[in-house]
Order: structure tokens, then C-alpha cells, then sequence
């Protein structure tokens, strides 16, 4: 009998204990909720001027489901997190901004590509900004400086990812970085789902 | 000679609030003497930055955890006392990732997949076990100050080797190899430095880890050498 009471004070203890701990973290979480919306907000908005410097305002588009699965079949570790059209203060349709997710070799790298369609430029990668990345320093870090700005102004409807210093058609290359094979091909593989989606989804429309 | 005995870190007396921070800092360094908390050691000192943010937020971690253990040691049955600490310091580690997605987002964007694992570092379950669960509150607080100081500064210097070898930078700026920002003369021949990438790598935080292992004992074998010759 006593080790029953005992058991049953040591359990109530227990439970004191985490109803604490769970009430003064739904506090914290409270207070905390608003300035954490608020800085995905603005790291959201950071990435989208950057692929759009011109654009005034980014609406958020519904999803294509067919064109969701069409583009992703097959590609392990790749989702489209969002997809955004950029406009202009007027109002003029300038392209669309992608979010892309991409399994890297740390973690996955979460970046935005923006494709220009504003009937003068379709389809040009119009620049990528990457918001989330952990790869190893010096190597597959250096993915901003390297590898984003090879896609700059291009236009292909696949690139593909080619050791340094062997590249044959720089339109639709990408060098890689040497000693991060994974981290460049997982930005080319989903800048390429992102191209994929414009053409099945966006394309056609005005 | 007794009373030698109760002498703590650096002759100071024991449990106080100096004496608990020089001994997680020098004494008992976690990481270079005690060796706990080998798992943040060897994955987040890819860069000194990790290492100083992981550091930071360990220590936030390990000291507040410390003084509450240390404040409910004599609630806590010592039958369940594994899920209490736990529990306690899992609520802390989610408070600091809370108040560092709000307020410092730089800094979580960067650290961001290491600051969960900070609860299963053994450096904070190994303290409350060992010295929270039976001191004070005030000397287990510096406690978990000079534990946390300690592990800081350990694998921020870790870090700091690994980067400047395997990469060429320190801080994110680039001290050796192509584009450093020494000019003229100096700058010339840090240049033609070719980084060891391995030391970016895993492997690399064997190397660094063994050799500043080594530098620390060899310092402390001439510290009690040096003590012996004056005895004698």
C-alpha cells in the first residue's frame, strides 16, 4: 500500500511539474507568436524582392494539382512551397516568383526563382534568392555566390549540373561547385521543377 | 591537509559562484577534460559562428535548467527524477528557439536545425544529474555558467580552426586563400593559400578536437610539474 501512495505522489509530482512547464511555454509561445509571423513576413517579402526587384506587389496563386503532379513525379525531395505572381505598382503582370524546396546534402534548401512573363522576357530565370541553406562551409555554402548567379537571365526549359571547367553550352549548364556536387544539383534540380511547373501551369495564361 | 581537500577549482574555495565558473571553464572543461557533449563538438564546428551561437544558446540552456533542478531538488523523487529534468530542460531549449525565431532571426536562421538537439546534449543532463540535483541554487546557476563558458569557448575555437584551414575564413571573412582582405605584400602570399576542405568536413573535427586535447593536457602536465619542482 505504501508503495502505492508513493507511486502515485511521484506520478502527481510528475505531472505538476509538466503542467508548468506546458502553461509558461504556451505563454512564451503567445507572446512570441505575433514578432515570429512578423519576421517570416518580412524574410518572405526579402526573398521575393530579390528575385523582382521591379515588382510592387506578390499575390499568392492558387495551386495547379494536375501540374503539381506532373511536374513532381519522380523527384525525390523537391516540393514547390508557393507560387506567387509579381506585379507592378500599375498593376502590370511582370512574372511569377516560385518557392522551391530542395533536399541539399545538410538540410533542405528553401529558395525563391523568379521567371519573367511580362511578354518580352517569358521564361527567363530573372534571378534566385535562397532563403534556408546548411551545407557544409566553404564547400556547398558558397551555393549564393557560385551557383545562383549562373542562372541569371537564362532560359532553358532543363539545366544541367557539369564538373568546373567543362562547360560546352553555357545557356543551359550549370558549373558546379567542386566538392559540392549534391548542394549544386539539388538548386539546378529544383530551379528545373520550377521552369517545369511555368511551362505546364502558367504559361498559357494572360 | 584536510583542509587542502576542500579546496576547489584554482585554490578557490568550493561552491562559490567564482570558483563553479573557472571550473567549467579550465578545470573541468566539458568538452577538452570531460569530455561530454561530443555530438554539437563534432557536428555544429563546421564554422567559428556555429560554435559561438551553439555555445550561447547552450549555456542560456544549462544555466536557467541548472538553477531550477537546483531550486526543485527537494520536490523532485529521486524515482522520477530523469523525466523531470528532462522535462525541464526541454522547456527551456523550446523557450530560447521561441525567443530567438522573434527576436534575433539571423542567428536562428543559422543555428536553426542544432538548437532542438541541445536537449539530448549530455553536457545539461550530465550537470543536472551530477551537481544541480544535490547543490544550491546560486553556485549550480554559475555552475551551468562556467560549464556552458567553457563548452563555448572550446568549440568556438574548434570551429575557429576548422574554418580558417578548411575554407580559408574566420567569421565568415576571408583571411586566407583567393579574395582575402589583406592587401599588398601580406595579401599576395595569402592568397596562394589552397584550402583543406576535409577540415570543413566530419573528419576534420577529429583532428582539431585531438590536437587542442593535446595543447590543453600538455599545458596542465607543466602546470603540475611547475607545482611539484616547488614543493619539493
Amino acid at each position: 500500500m505504501r508503495d502505492f501512495m508513493s507511486m502515485i505522489r511521484n506520478a502527481f509530482i510528475l505531472f505538476f511539474i509538466t503542467l508548468v512547464a506546458g502553461a509558461s511555454l504556451g505563454v512564451v509561445y503567445q507572446v512570441t507568436k505575433d514578432p515570429i509571423a512578423y519576421q517570416e513576413t518580412l524574410a518572405q517579402n526579402k526573398a521575393n524582392q530579390a528575385v523582382f526587384a521591379d515588382a510592387g506587389a506578390f499575390n499568392e496563386l492558387g495551386k495547379d494539382p494536375d501540374a503539381f503532379k506532373a511536374v513532381l513525379e519522380g523527384k525525390n525531395g523537391i516540393t514547390i512551397e508557393s507560387v506567387k505572381e509579381a506585379t507592378s505598382l500599375e498593376g502590370q503582370l511582370l512574372g511569377y516568383v516560385i518557392q522551391m524546396k530542395s533536399r541539399g546534402y545538410g538540410d533542405d534548401i528553401v529558395f525563391t526563382v523568379g521567371i519573367r512573363h511580362d511578354g518580352i522576357k517569358n521564361g527567363t530565370i530573372n534571378g534566385i534568392s535562397i532563403i534556408s541553406i546548411s551545407e557544409t562551409p566553404g564547400l556547398g555554402m558558397n551555393a549564393g555566390k557560385i551557383i545562383v548567379p549562373q542562372f541569371v537571365e537564362k532560359m532553358a526549359l532543363r539545366f544541367t549540373v557539369v564538373k568546373k571547367g567543362q562547360i560546352t553550352d553555357s545557356g543551359s549548364q550549370i558549373e558546379a561547385i567542386s566538392g559540392a556536387t549534391i548542394t549544386s544539383k539539388a538548386i539546378t534540380d529544383g530551379v528545373n521543377v520550377a521552369v517545369a511547373y511555368y511551362d505546364q501551369a502558367l504559361k498559357g495564361e494572360q | 591537509m584536510r583542509r587542502e581537500a576542500k579546496k576547489g577549482a584554482l585554490g578557490l574555495r568550493q561552491n562559490t559562484p567564482a570558483e563553479r565558473f573557472f571550473n567549467g571553464l579550465i578545470t573541468e572543461n566539458p568538452t577538452l577534460v570531460l569530455m561530454i557533449g561530443m555530438c554539437p563538438t563534432l557536428a555544429v564546428t563546421s564554422s567559428a559562428i556555429n560554435g559561438l551561437g551553439m555555445g550561447l544558446a547552450t549555456t542560456f540552456v544549462l544555466a536557467l535548467s541548472n538553477a531550477v533542478i537546483a531550486m526543485l531538488r527537494r520536490v523532485i523523487p529521486s524515482t522520477v527524477r530523469i523525466p523531470s529534468f528532462i522535462v525541464v530542460i526541454a522547456s527551456f531549449v523550446t523557450l530560447a528557439q521561441l525567443l530567438m525565431q522573434a527576436y534575433v532571426p539571423t542567428i536562428n536562421k543559422a543555428l536553426g536545425v542544432y538548437i532542438p538537439l541541445i536537449v539530448v546534449n549530455c553536457i545539461i543532463f550530465g550537470r543536472a544529474e551530477a551537481y544541480a540535483s544535490k547543490h544550491g541554487m546560486i553556485p549550480s546557476f554559475f555552475d551551468g555558467i562556467g560549464m556552458g563558458i567553457g563548452f563555448t569557448c572550446a568549440i568556438t575555437v574548434i570551429g575557429l580552426f576548422r574554418e580558417l584551414i578548411g575554407a580559408g575564413t574566420a567569421f565568415d571573412i576571408q583571411i586566407l586563400g583567393e579574395g582575402t582582405i589583406f592587401g599588398g605584400t601580406v595579401g599576395a602570399y595569402l592568397s596562394l593559400y589552397q584550402p583543406i576542405s576535409i577540415f570543413v568536413q566530419q573528419a576534420g573535427a577529429f583532428f582539431v578536437l585531438a590536437f587542442l586535447i593535446a595543447a590543453m593536457n600538455n599545458i596542465k602536465l607543466k602546470v603540475q610539474k611547475k607545482k611539484g619542482d616547488e614543493e619539493t
